[in-house]
């Protein structure tokens, strides 16, 4: 199984979950940077009327290294409009970037700044296409979503980014047969947590369904609960769960509430 | 205790107190035979020549069975929960008997542990069909340990028979008593503090005991981990029970933790709070904390909130 070599990365087309201002920055500086690193071309969609603070360029600060990419044009910013968001323009700047010797292509925008331009049903069409872009092209988009904004959409917003999900204290991924989780699980994100695996069980058809959890370093009892409730349906229509390869102390929680008593799961190793 | 918190019919929790070998054989030989009789399932433990003295004694039963001290009472709440999680998950109404001695800790500190152990056995196992006869043998056991087993027991057998024991205390009353050793706040400067307003600092709390521990403690990673799951269960339940802000003060020792979470709202916690069984999720938090450490004490904080002190100590060290 894949999901023990799965590690959270920065890469493909991702979900940064946020709850406030800081983290959106940081979540966004941190993906700016690690493209840099990898000397990709980095696109930024903005609305022209942003406030200042929220730019890219106030985002980044002024790190010498990102004045002199925005200034060579490796790091460029997209001002928002509905054309901006047809999935054969963001081809074009695309396939543009690499026919420029780019080795990858990175692209971020805030779900807010499109739904200011185009109507939310078409968004999903171009998270859609975006996905698939991004498994035919060396390109990595960071969708951000404030955690308000995607609470009611988790099912459909997990599905169409297949790189998964980046949220302040924990990171989460579709692997073969499952879902990988890392990081913390409390009570500030069990609720994500639940929608996803409600969404992720939905759509395997793998039996048992792995939760990796090896990389979960803190688990308390509400993100213990959002293990039972998020799989509930799952296991209602005679499904099984595996949760794989817990760390001792997390294991000793799932123990102590009876979570690996329960019908339909089971804690070990997967296969 | 049910659901209702009333106490199941079969339930009883009662010592004896003896002086011979002679005395200790003969009410381990009554009870057992009420106990099979009854048709339960039986329990007999001690220190490994205790169990061998009462298997030449009491031969071999299918219901009966023998255990050790040093595999079954290694720490007061870990045993006291172990007993909580057989009888919760035992698939049929049969009664279990248990008699036997809690083992003699090292020292006083030791002792007043298993004391207060005794003293909380009715608010967690109570809900259910077990009977249990806790041995205390006068030759062996310090007077200061026979006064806090019987200051713990509902009833007292005498003559084979179970009478009321007029020398009984409430748990939260004993707690106070100088032979139970109420752990309390050490008399130095935490090793640091924090004040949490809202579940985002949650994870500043658990991490502060995180690197604290870390830094100036020798306890292993596995107790830290737990400690810190119980910091964060009691300091989210002052956050939702209680009123923030809620502060959170950690003193690191070399082999132990210790941390006193207080809340700002009104009080008024029962002491005996997170012992039952959470069959309904009610108190869910406070009974996983509770496993997770040697010792939770709930309080009033000065400013008229909820205090909850917690401690651990790494038995390897």
């Amino acid at each position: 199984m894949k999901a023990s070599g799965w590690r959270p990365g920065w890469d493909g087309h991702l979900l940064l979950i946020y709850d406030d201002e800081p983290q959106r920055r940081a979540g966004v500086a941190a993906w700016v940077r690690h493209g840099l690193g990898l000397e990709s071309k980095i696109l930024y969609t903005q609305p022209p009327d942003d406030p200042p603070d929220r730019s890219l360029p106030a985002l980044l600060g002024d790190d010498s290294g990102v004045v002199e990419a925005m200034e060579r044009g490796q790091i460029q910013v997209i001002e928002a409009d509905s054309s901006t968001y047809d999935p054969a323009f963001i081809e074009r700047l695309v396939d543009g970037a690499l026919s420029e010797g780019y080795p990858s292509v990175r692209w971020s925008g805030d779900a807010y700044t499109a739904w200011g331009v185009i109507p939310r049903s078409r968004h999903e069409g171009v998270e859609r296409a975006t996905d698939e872009l991004c498994v035919s092209r060396p390109f990595s988009v960071l969708c951000q979503y404030s955690s308000r904004a995607s609470a009611d959409a988790m099912d459909f917003l997990s599905r169409a980014h297949g790189a998964g999900l980046r949220e302040q204290r924990f990171q989460a991924a579709p692997v073969e047969g499952g879902l990988a989780v890392a990081g913390e699980l409390d009570a500030t994100n069990h609720t994500i947590l639940c929608s996803l695996l409600t969404a992720a069980t939905a759509t395997s058809r793998r039996d048992p369904f792995v939760v990796d959890l090896s990389l979960v370093d803190f688990l308390d009892l509400p993100g213990a609960r959002a293990l039972l409730f998020g799989t509930f349906d799952h296991r209602s229509g005679g499904g099984r769960v595996l949760l794989h390869a817990p760390q001792p102390h997390v294991a000793q929680l799932i123990h102590l509430l009876g979570i690996d008593k329960t019908e339909g799961i089971d804690v070990g190793e997967a296969l | 205790m049910n659901t209702l918190g009333q106490r199941h019919a079969a339930y009883s929790h009662s010592v004896l107190v003896h002086d011979t070998d002679e005395q200790l054989i003969e009410g381990t030989r009554a009870f057992v035979a009420q106990g099979l009789e009854s048709g339960g399932d039986v329990l007999v433990h001690g220190s490994r020549d205790r169990v061998d003295l009462m298997r030449d004694v009491l031969g071999s039963h299918s219901r009966l069975g023998y255990g050790l001290d040093e595999e079954l009472y290694l720490a007061p709440m870990r045993t006291l929960f172990a007993y909580q999680r057989t009888l919760a998950e035992r698939p049929s109404p049969t009664q279990l008997w248990v008699i036997g001695t809690v083992p003699l800790a090292a020292d006083l500190s030791g002792q007043a542990a298993w004391l207060r152990y005794e003293s909380v056995v009715d608010a967690a196992l109570g809900a259910y069909a077990f009977a249990a006869l806790c041995t205390y043998d006068t030759r062996t056991c310090p007077d200061s340990v026979i006064r806090g087993a019987l200051a713990t027991h509902r009833t007292v057998s005498v003559d084979l028979a179970e009478q009321d024991n007029a020398l009984y205390v409430e748990p939260a009353v004993f707690l106070e008593v100088p032979l139970a050793q109420r752990p309390e706040v050490p008399d130095t400067p935490p090793t640091d503090a924090i004040t949490i307003h809202d579940l985002d600092d949650l994870a500043a709390a658990r991490d502060l005991v995180k690197v604290r521990a870390y830094e100036q403690s020798a306890v292993s990673p596995q107790c830290i981990e737990q400690f810190r799951v119980a910091v964060t269960e009691i300091t989210s339940n002052g956050l939702f029970h209680g009123r923030p802000p809620v502060t959170v003060a950690l003193w690191a020792d070399v082999g132990r933790l210790t941390c006193l979470v207080e809340d700002s709202g009104t009080g008024h916690l029962d002491p005996m709070t997170g012992y039952r069984h959470p069959d309904h999720a009610a108190s869910l938090g406070l009974w996983a904390a509770r496993q997770l450490v040697d010792d939770l004490v709930i309080g009033c904080s000065e400013s008229g909130g909820c205090s909850v002190l917690l401690t651990l100590a790494d038995d390897q060290l």
